[in-house]
């Protein structure tokens, strides 16, 4: 098999040349879908014959989740990549990610809250599914707190991979919370073995939005990640040519 | 539209107040998600033009004193076209700048 790829793919300046070209794409595409998606659900979608309007928060806290815990199994993917075959880029990755992480999972925990009040009458419950999500949150803030007390970046690399990896045990636990012991949350509203249970008039901004939220988050982490390799990258020739 | 009205789509059948709080937290996250790798950036290209400074303004201070021993400035010296522009205001660069050492 041909490697090449996966060795132009982890170097930092073919991703600088190559990202600025998909930009542009990702900006446009990703704000178009949300605010359709957002637009459409909040005002032609029918309403809920039991939750009423409130059920609309479904349009901003289904994708928040969905990002937060995707988020972090990207984290642990560039983490095992860090970890194997040493590329840089993969910890810049696991870098930049860990806040655009860290807003979703408050976004889906204070959104879910927010939904909760009208809905189960109260804002917080110490139940699974919530709870596992604010230990995802911590284990976001651990990465980040961990990177900061460690000044050798290789050091700091090493470290907040394995612990990106450890905390992966923590996904799976959110993903069947919902099954495993009785909650107040509700299960899952999409599932890929199943017909979905939704009316397509509230699906289809739904699915907008999921689309929509995941291509916010690659064009933001992709803005990150070529900010963070101009940083890292300062000493090199090509990375001096660009700033001056 | 499904709302028959305007202040019918604010209130949202009475949940207004949760639907837009909502809505408007999750303004907020992307507006942040956006806003800020502008802000970094900025701040990083600032980091990297400080630091291209300093090493022109070393590389003059050692040329002045013939030290020996920066080795890491050495291949910069003979390559760097702009070290005839620098040496008039090494006086006034000199002792300060050669204490700074770059990040």
């Amino acid at each position: 098999m041909n490697w090449t790829f996966f060795h132009k793919l982890g170097s930092p300046k073919w991703f600088y040349d190559i990202s600025g070209k998909w930009l542009p794409w990702l900006q446009v595409i990703s704000l178009v879908l949300i605010v359709v998606a957002l637009v459409w659900g909040l005002a032609f979608s029918p309403s809920d014959y039991l939750q009423g309007n409130s059920y609309r928060i479904i349009f901003i806290h289904v994708p928040a989740s969905f990002l937060a815990q995707s988020v972090y199994l990207m984290m642990a993917t560039a983490a095992a990549v860090t970890l194997i075959w040493k590329i840089k880029l993969a910890d810049m990755a696991l870098k930049v990610m860990a806040p655009i992480g860290v807003s979703f999972c408050i976004l889906s925990l204070v959104t879910g809250a927010i939904w909760g009040q009208p809905t189960w009458g109260t804002w917080w419950v110490w139940d699974a599914r919530l709870t596992s999500m604010l230990i995802l949150l911590f284990l976001y803030i651990g990465i980040i707190a961990l990177r900061g007390a460690i000044h050798t970046t290789e050091a700091a690399a090493k470290a907040c991979a394995i612990l990106s990896l450890v905390g992966v045990v923590n996904i799976p636990i959110i993903k069947f919370s919902v099954d495993w012991w009785n909650t107040l949350h509700q299960g899952a509203t999409l599932k890929l073995t199943e017909k979905p249970s939704m009316a397509p008039e509230m699906l289809w901004p739904l699915l907008l939005a999921i689309v929509g939220f995941y291509l916010f988050f690659m064009m933001v982490m992709v803005l990150r990640l070529r900010i963070e390799i101009i940083s890292r990258e300062r000493k090199t020739r090509w990375v001096k040519e660009l700033v001056s | 539209m499904y709302f028959d009205s305007w202040s019918g789509f604010l209130a949202m059948g009475g949940h207004g107040f949760y639907v837009w709080s909502a809505y408007a937290f999750a303004l907020a996250v992307l507006a942040y998600n956006l806003i800020s790798p502008f802000m970094a950036k900025r701040r990083v290209i600032e980091k990297v033009r400080r630091q291209e400074r300093l090493m022109h303004r070393k590389v003059v201070v050692d040329d002045f004193r013939v030290t020996t021993g920066s080795s890491d400035n050495s291949g910069n010296r003979s390559a760097n076209p702009t070290l005839q522009k620098h040496r008039p205001e090494r006086q006034e660069a000199g002792p300060e700048s050669a204490k700074r050492s770059p990040q």
